[in-house]
């Protein structure tokens, strides 16, 4: 089930953007983008008393995302998202979410409509199927001990043709096949590894630094960030959290950078910066278990080196179908066996 | 009683010598530190290093075609 649903999953971003063509442009593609500051007034001019709580950037597209709170005052009072374009400042409409097969199969994928209990039952499943891959190497030593690599007998019984194959397949992808199945039982850990870094260090960092009333952004944003990724070089910006928002304290601009390449993408650090003074407060960096998270996803994915590698990643998924398949028509032929000569 | 697949049960098999376990597992070992070389090569670097990486991956699937059909030919 997870090698099936995983197969359209390696060609997630094509088969969406094949759903979805970009129906949007910017006003003046390749022209000189606004500041941040100048599109954070932009925002907040549209929504009177709002508070900034969240500026965040998309990846393919000239576009700022900026989520508001209407009114600070009021908990649970309503936020609002909206998307700019940075070449104008105009606001874009909301993306079409027409990905709905993709994120159905995804969702199959990770926990089963479960949600945690779900995702840690599939991760279970995936340490056992670890197990049975260390297992066929094992077995692999008695059965080859008189036949040369890459022998299989067609000639003498379906049972033992399959048995060959099986052997074959199955031999030469276990590096691949063991780097995604570790790496998939990692990224069942997600949610409770995420959690424990919001817990511990990005509450520690922001603990450390918290101050009493909200204060009212007044720094520049842009003179912030340009200096959040001063401290890191190879990181790039993610996002910005606001004062008094979830990600940050009372009194700074929390600016998460990620790094730059598919190995550091997911590794990301957050810089404090003073909302009033500017000033540069403190950072942290990831504790290893969010950073072993971090390198399992594109590792499981395979979506890290290019269309090359995604179609191997999809030719590898299909051998280590075909290996499953006939190592439980092996299993039941076995069985079956049992039975006519007891 | 042993096992109704394993190799005893082939007589035809008997004939041959046995291999050592380092006969049996070069080749694998061989295509396993290729594949994990690629993986981890692709993930470091973008750009051309991909492909060359791609390449080292790609091993595993030229060692099932050259051990399956090619070798036959060549005899």
């Amino acid at each position: 089930m997870l090698c099936l649903t995983g197969l359209p999953l390696i060609f997630h971003a094509e088969i969406d953007s094949a759903l979805n063509p970009p129906a949007w442009q910017p006003a003046n593609p390749g022209g000189e983008l606004l500041s941040l500051d100048e599109i954070m007034q932009k925002a907040l001019l549209e929504a009177e008393h709002a508070r900034p709580l969240f500026m965040s950037f998309d990846v393919e597209r000239p576009v700022v995302n900026v989520t508001t709170q209407a009114d600070p005052d009021v908990t649970g009072s309503q936020f609002l998202f909206k998307s700019y374009d940075a070449t104008s400042g105009n606001v874009v409409p909301p993306a079409d979410k027409g990905g709905k097969v993709m994120d159905f199969i995804l969702q199959l994928h990770t926990d089963m409509f479960l949600g945690l209990p779900g995702m840690l039952f599939l991760g279970f499943v995936g340490f056992l199927f670890v197990l049975a891959v260390v297992s066929g190497v094992v077995l692999y030593a008695p059965f080859m001990r008189k036949l040369d690599f890459g022998t299989v007998r067609t000639k003498q019984s379906t049972r033992l043709k399959w048995l060959d194959y099986h052997n074959l397949l199955g031999v030469v992808t276990v590096a691949w096949v063991l780097v995604v199945g570790i790496t998939g039982i990692i990224n069942t850990l997600e949610e409770p590894i995420v959690e424990t870094w919001k817990a511990n260090d990005l509450k520690d960092l922001i603990a450390a630094h918290q101050t009493g009333e909200v204060v009212v952004a007044q720094a520049s944003l842009d003179a912030a960030v340009k200096q959040a990724v001063a401290t890191s070089p190879d990181k790039i910006l993610q996002f910005v959290a606001f004062p008094g928002s979830s990600y940050s304290t009372n009194s700074h601009y929390a600016i998460f950078l990620h790094g730059n390449t598919p190995l550091t993408e997911h590794l990301i650090t957050p810089v404090l910066v003073d909302a009033v003074s500017g000033d540069f407060v403190g950072l942290r960096e990831m504790p290893w278990y969010s950073k072993a998270l971090s390198l399992s996803r594109p590792l499981h994915f395979g979506d890290y080196g290019g269309l090359f590698l995604k179609i191997l990643w999809a030719i590898l998924d299909v051998l280590t179908i075909i290996v499953l398949v006939s190592g439980l028509y092996l299993w039941l032929s076995r069985r079956g066996r049992k039975v006519v000569v007891p | 009683m042993s096992h109704p697949l394993s190799p005893k049960t082939y007589p035809s098999l008997k004939r041959r010598p046995r291999k050592s376990l380092f006969q049996i597992f070069a080749i694998p070992l061989a295509l396993f530190v290729f594949g994990l070389f690629g993986l981890i090569l692709a993930l470091l670097e973008t750009g051309w290093i991909d492909i060359l990486a791609g390449l080292a991956i790609s091993t595993s699937l030229v060692a099932i075609i050259w051990g399956r059909f090619i070798k036959k030919l060549i005899r």
